[in-house]
């Protein structure tokens, strides 16, 4: 690249800034030129340090740092970050907010690899869209390298959408991306869920009165498909959060519908209320506020969420892992 | 705790799903039912009473079949008023009720599960 201006592992941010680079790698060895100078970098600084990549992209930065990787928090992205709702709370923040107030934090996070589904996609790529809000105004660079070689074209212009800054394969130097439209992203991401089952196992309408109905039919018709224990306990409170809200905040009433698909129990909840806030559901709750933990529930607990909101109402579908 | 087989006495709350009563031979409630939307008033007002006790203040919950998160957030927030060394003690809460407080109140001192 002719135009490549400073190497961005030089770069100074502004104190109070968010830094949110997307790096496309073409091989490992990109990978760890991209990667472990920033973590490097980072310890030298004193700064805080975390790197959630799937798991054999970890163990390659884990090698690469030596004795180094015990002062860096190492996440495997495929556990901590399967629900892409829960990587801001549960894994970004989760970090970022236990740090001290006076240093910048440093986190490598790579939450759309080739494996990920195309049912999984939407909510991947609106998390990554959502982060330059979650995070505006704070000390914190978030590194997010993508495959250039394995991910298709349309994900890797997605990541033009999402950053406002992007290292090309090959560089060591950062550009402004002309696409940044995070706002666009999630919009264009909020559309309509595939359609499920003409015949669901279950199909419940709800109102306030019937909230534990549509709980033990809920509870009742998953643990037939075979999810139990923990997973069950889990589902019971995806359940009652979600019809709770359709209850107090979607309209008063909605339905609820759960069906197997692909290995997971799928279970859906949908009214006439409209979602306002892209955030909902992704700020990690401090100790004495009084709401707000519903949908964050229903993010750290399950395997994938997606939402379709709009004038016609609301669509929360979960997946939950049999 | 050998509560079962006791007979309830003077209901200290109750809403359609939910009943609170006096815990007999110590200081607390007994609840029995399920914790939600439509109980969860009977169960704040429970509890405000049920901390007005100078030492610990017990809950046995082993008639609670469930609580929702905002069921556990008022019982977060009346173990958060009281003094500090007290304690409210559960005794043997639903799993959904243990995994939204390790979820969302993992560092609450005031609040104590009871192995009994």
């Amino acid at each position: 690249m002719s135009t490549v201006t400073e190497p961005f592992t030089g770069s100074r941010p502004e104190p109070g800034a968010f830094v949110h680079p997307a790096l496309f790698y073409r091989d490992d060895d990109e990978y760890l030129a991209g990667t472990v100078p920033f973590v490097r970098e980072g310890l030298a600084g004193g700064e805080p340090v975390a790197v959630a990549v799937p798991g054999e992209r970890l163990a390659l930065i884990r090698d690469a740092l030596g004795a180094d990787a015990e002062r860096v928090r190492l996440l495997d992205m495929r556990e901590a970050g399967r629900n892409p709702g829960r990587i801001i709370p549960g894994v970004l923040r989760a970090f970022a907010d236990a740090q001290p107030a006076d240093r910048r934090v440093r986190i490598i996070g790579e939450p759309i690899w080739a494996g990920r589904s195309g049912t999984e996609y939407p909510a991947c790529v609106q998390h990554e869209a959502l982060i330059n809000d979650a995070f505006e105004g704070r000390a914190v660079t978030i590194l997010c390298p993508y495959d250039a070689v394995r991910l298709d074209a349309g994900v890797l212009a997605d990541a033009h959408a999402t950053h406002p800054v992007v290292i090309p394969a090959g560089s060591a130097g950062e550009l402004p991306s002309t696409a940044y439209d995070p706002a666009g992203v999630v919009a264009r991401y909020n559309a309509p869920l595939p359609p499920g089952p003409d015949a669901p196992v279950l199909s419940f309408p709800f109102a306030a009165g019937s909230l534990p109905d549509a709980r033990h039919a809920a509870t009742g018709a998953a643990g037939r498909l075979g999810l139990g224990g923990v997973r069950l306990d889990d589902l019971a409170l995806v359940t009652a959060e979600l019809t709770t809200n359709s209850v107090v905040h979607g309209g008063g009433a909605g339905v609820l519908r759960l069906w197997a698909e692909d290995g997971y129990v799928v279970c859906e909840v949908r009214d006439r209320g409209r979602l306002t806030d892209p955030l909902a559901g992704r700020r990690p709750a401090s100790r004495d506020q009084r709401g707000g933990r519903g949908l964050l529930l229903v993010n750290l607990v399950c395997d994938l969420v997606r939402t379709h909101t709009g004038q016609d109402g609301t669509t929360v579908r979960t997946w939950f892992a049999v | 705790m050998g509560t079962q087989g006791e007979a309830s006495s003077a209901a200290v709350g109750t809403a359609p799903g939910l009943t609170v009563s006096p815990l007999p031979g110590l200081d607390g409630v007994r609840a029995a039912g399920e914790i939600g939307l439509a109980t969860r008033g009977t169960w704040q007002r429970a509890l405000e009473q049920a901390v007005r006790v100078d030492g610990d203040v017990h809950v046995d919950m082993s008639g609670v079949s469930f609580v929702d998160v905002d069921g556990a957030r008022v019982l977060a927030d009346a173990a958060g008023r009281l003094p500090e060394g007290r304690r409210l003690v559960l005794h043997r809460p639903p799993a959904t009720l243990r995994r939204v407080l390790e979820m969302f109140w993992p560092d609450q001192p005031a609040i104590e599960v009871s192995k009994s």
